[in-house]
């Protein structure tokens, strides 16, 4: 078959591939009869009581001296580790807000850090194209410094998310700018799985965000600059297992729900979404309220559940921090408006393990910890 | 710390009366305590445009970003630095102009115990000492313009030498560079292959119009000055399937030694030598192409250890196109900003550099990442003259004209939220392959240039290549002007020469100190022809140096 020959085959195909996206689009909104705050206001449900007193900033984290990009808690201890465009990889105990480490990065632009699950290294990536690991536990060099334990490369393009993979030490799934996800051998450094790239199913643009499914680590959720968000399974990186279209803009976060069974996600559209991981369905849409005076929307930087899922934190581009209630999709507190609160774009939060404290990143060049105060300890 | 100098004055306007630093009252100095937008700092506080003046009038070398500290008497410092530079108020000049501005100087005699400059705990270090003066450049453009070259040439004439695991880098990134070169040839040989047979088919049907026959076959000749043996064929197929998959950097560099005979053998194919002189139908290969071709087999051996004409002939930097930056000093003295002083023992004061270069392949309408460089001081856009008859595509897979494609990336930078006051500084290289180009391909054939109507020659003695040059550069200057309102600066090169590297690192220079100074010094006007310079200016300069 002759080039030409085969161009017009392939655009054909695209054609009807097209068509079959659209019924499938029509098919689900009929399919679609209510969501997720009708269901619950049906019920009766009101919204949560959160009062101002209710979550509270008890620590501000200072040390960083250029905007914080990512932040990730240990699963044990309390423990967390920033990244920021100072150069420096900082860990800190979120108990008594000293320092532990102070890592001093070969690049400066890093976006993303994560813990090792047991909490014993940590690893960052960014414009470097590759994700670096650091031992905690090791031997300082003359200056001061930590040595790189492991460089995982083979990006070919910028790292922006990266997570470990929860019962598994030395397994790692990195998202880049050449649209792909990758699962990683932290001890031999190799690429265990591409997910995505020429292959078809995969993201046509950058991945910014990756979150690795606690009760099934096999499953993973990745979102992107093409405005979707893919569900993968690392047994199988030939195909994603479905791809989650609504939002209007860029898919800055993705989360898994507590259980497992759905997540959620933050766009440059301003708006958050639940999605169901078995149907497909989006289940819920979180717009805030619109503000007359201001054209340009807030964006949705970063979001995280809390342990029951009953709420969700969603950090915005012009430093609000909403605690949304998820079942009846109402704000219930803007930690922004609060004591205390940040005073630049909100870029990364985490919840501790066991729910009972909530981490900012902010391009004030800050961290800070919020804890349940009062008579609720954990929600 | 109790650390004052200006008190008495309405917070947000400039100072009134002079107080030593040492009075402990109230606090630390708030850095927006006279809503200063200088970035030139005193005692902590950000001072206002009338100070800086003074200051540039009292000869204080005061760039962007400096943090100074001033004692009663009027004596300065960099802060943390413990070396008094001098005295703000000494000449007499300086006092008269600082009351024509109502700025108060400290009184003539200062009674009492003058600060020891030596008791550094007395005052707190700050941070930003690490990154003091440091002038950070973001070189970016298209693939092929010649932005990794420069990256490359820089580091040859400022950096330290290349590492162990860079070198080795750059040889993984050639040696796989090679077969995607083959495969772009095979697949045009592919393609070239089948229109060949096609036209041969149409001419043998039309050949039988007049000799009707009841055998409906013609009998099918398949063979044309683009056809490979069986066993190149085969090869062929195999390396254009892991390509489609993606799946070429699992083989290659790894087996490159084992493929090298075949590399060869491919390249030499007078099929593919065919295919190879018509490589402006080829669109993706690239001119050096040819170059690591023709060396295909030492390229491939093992103890290959690439050369420095090899490293600056090589796209790109790393094989994983993250970014590169390098850091590097450069001598502030030039004749032409600083007039003589008459001063010959003072140092010459030098100023770090941090070069960053950054991969286009990233660099599309929603960039997500360039918010990190809002603190650069300078743009350095790099596009390659001889682009002007180029095809590339798209991010969407059609093919565009690649000046055009530099000026929708060009644009999209300069309107971008990071780079509101940052100056760019357009290089626009190649000059020489455009040199060659210009006489046969006319600068027209790029939409942009249509309304090019050079004068006739012999009426000038400037080259049309110069004539399409500054035609150029007019085109990019304008489109700055309309998307903001400052002046493009513009530098014509040719990035494999590494004297021209060195003259435009050294203009950039200038336009940094331009920069610095033109928002207090009326007189700073520069001439027109500093905006757009070619290789004329540059001799200028060399030879005052």
């Amino acid at each position: 078959m002759s080039v030409a020959e085969l161009k017009k085959r392939h655009v054909a195909a695209m054609e009807t591939v097209d068509a079959l996206r659209e019924r499938v689009k029509q098919k689900r909104q009929l399919l679609l009869d209510t969501d997720v705050k009708s269901y619950a206001k049906s019920q009766g449900t009101t919204p949560i009581s959160f009062g101002s007193t209710d979550l509270v900033c008890c620590r501000t984290l200072l040390g960083h001296t250029g905007k914080v990009y990512s932040l990730d808690w240990t699963p044990e201890r309390n423990r967390i580790v920033s990244v920021a465009l100072d150069g420096r990889l900082i860990v800190w105990n979120a108990l008594t807000s000293q320092k532990t480490h102070a890592i001093k990065l070969n690049c400066p632009w890093m976006r993303a850090c994560a813990f090792a699950p047991n909490g014993q290294s940590v690893a960052c990536g960014g414009l470097d194209s590759a994700c670096s690991i650091f031992n905690l536990t090791s031997q300082v060099d003359k200056d001061g410094n930590i040595p790189i334990a492991r460089v995982l490369t083979g990006h070919k393009g910028y790292v922006f998310s990266c997570q470990y993979v929860p019962d598994q030490e030395t397994r790692l799934i990195t998202g880049s700018g050449d649209h792909t996800c990758v699962l990683w051998d932290v001890t031999t450094g190799q690429r265990i799985s591409v997910f995505g790239g020429e292959l078809p199913s995969g993201h046509t643009a950058d991945v910014l965000s990756v979150s690795i499914n606690s009760s099934n680590s096999n499953m993973f959720v990745s979102g992107s600059c093409d405005a979707t968000a893919r569900l993968w399974d690392t047994r199988k990186a030939s195909r994603a297992v479905q791809t989650f279209h609504g939002h209007g803009g860029d898919v800055n976060s993705v989360k898994f729900f507590p259980d497992g069974q759905r997540f959620g996600t933050g766009s440059d559209d301003g708006t958050c979404r639940l999605f169901d991981m078995r149907t497909g369905h989006q289940l819920q849409v979180y717009t805030r309220q619109h503000d007359a005076n201001d054209n340009d929307v807030p964006i949705v930087t970063s979001i995280a559940f809390s342990i029951s899922g009953r709420l969700f934190f969603a950090g915005y581009s012009n430093g609000d921090c909403y605690v949304w209630d998820t079942l009846v999709a109402e704000v219930v507190l803007n930690l922004g408006t609060l004591q205390n609160s940040h005073e630049g774009r909100i870029s990364c939060l985490g919840l501790a393990a066991d729910g009972s404290a909530l981490c900012t990143g902010s391009w004030d060049k800050n961290l800070k910890i919020w804890a349940f105060g009062g008579h609720r300890k954990v929600i | 710390m109790f650390l004052y100098y200006f008190v008495y004055w309405q917070e947000g306007e400039k100072p009134d009366q002079i107080i030593s630093s040492k009075l402990n009252v109230g606090g630390k100095l708030q850095p927006d305590a006279s809503n200063g937008n200088t970035q030139v700092f005193i005692n902590g506080r950000e001072i206002t445009k009338l100070e800086l003046r003074v200051l540039k009038l009292a000869n204080v070398q005061c760039p962007r970003g400096t943090h100074f500290w001033v004692y009663d008497d009027g004596s300065y410092e960099e802060e943390g630095q413990n070396i008094i530079r001098g005295k703000i108020w000494e000449k007499a000049s300086t006092r008269l102009i600082c009351s024509l501005f109502s700025l108060p100087t400290p009184p003539e005699n200062t009674p009492g115990l003058r600060e020891d400059a030596s008791a550094p705990s007395s005052r707190l270090i700050p941070e930003y000492l690490e990154q003091k003066r440091v002038q950070k450049l973001l070189l970016l453009g298209l693939e092929g313009s010649g932005s990794s070259t420069i990256f490359k040439q820089a580091k040859f004439l400022y950096g330290s030498k290349f590492s162990a695991e860079e070198m080795q880098s750059m040889k993984l990134m050639i040696q796989s560079n090679l077969y995607k070169y083959l495969s772009i040839l095979l697949e045009g040989r592919e393609q070239f292959e089948d229109e060949a047979l096609e036209e041969k088919r149409n001419r043998g049907l039309y050949a039988d119009e007049s000799h009707p026959s009841e055998e409906s076959e013609v009998k099918e000749d398949c063979s044309c000055i683009y056809s490979i043996n069986q066993r190149l064929k085969h090869f062929s197929d195999w390396l254009l399937e892991i390509v489609a998959m993606g799946d070429l950097d699992a083989f290659f560099p790894a087996a490159t030694r084992e493929y090298a005979p075949v590399v060869e053998e491919i390249w030499r194919d007078p099929a593919i030598q065919e295919t190879y002189k018509r490589r402006n139908e080829l669109h993706s290969l690239p001119n050096v192409a040819g170059y690591f071709l023709d060396k295909a087999i030492e390229v491939s051996s093992n103890e290959y250890e690439p050369t420095e004409k090899d490293i600056l002939y090589a796209e790109g930097v790393t094989d994983c196109h993250g970014l590169v930056f390098l850091e590097f000093s450069l001598d502030d003295q030039s004749m032409i900003s600083d007039p003589p002083t008459g001063r010959f023992d003072c140092p010459s004061s030098q100023t770090k550099y941090q070069l960053i270069r950054v991969d286009s392949k990233g660099l599309n309408e929603g960039c997500r990442w360039l918010e990190m460089f809002e603190d650069i001081r300078a743009v350095i856009f790099c596009v390659s003259l001889s682009d002007y008859d180029q095809m590339w595509p798209r991010d969407s897979g059609d093919l565009c004209n690649k000046m055009i494609l530099s000026k929708a990336l060009f644009e999209n930078i300069v309107n971008h939220p990071s780079f509101q006051d940052t100056p760019f500084v357009l290089l626009l290289n190649k000059y020489d392959t455009f040199e060659e180009k210009i006489d046969k391909i006319p600068l027209t054939v790029c939409e942009w240039f249509s309304d090019f109507s050079p004068v006739k020659p012999h009426h000038t003695n400037q080259s049309l290549a110069s004539h399409a040059y500054y035609f150029i550069a007019v085109k990019f200057k304008d489109l700055y002007a309309s998307l903001c309102d400052r002046k493009l600066f513009v530098f014509q090169m040719k990035a494999l020469e590494r004297s021209t590297i060195d003259d435009a690192f050294k203009y950039i220079r200038e336009v940094l100190k331009w920069d610095d100074m033109k928002d207090d010094n009326v007189f700073a006007v520069l001439d027109e022809s500093f905006y757009t310079t070619d290789a004329t200016y540059s001799n200028y300069l060399r030879q005052d140096l």
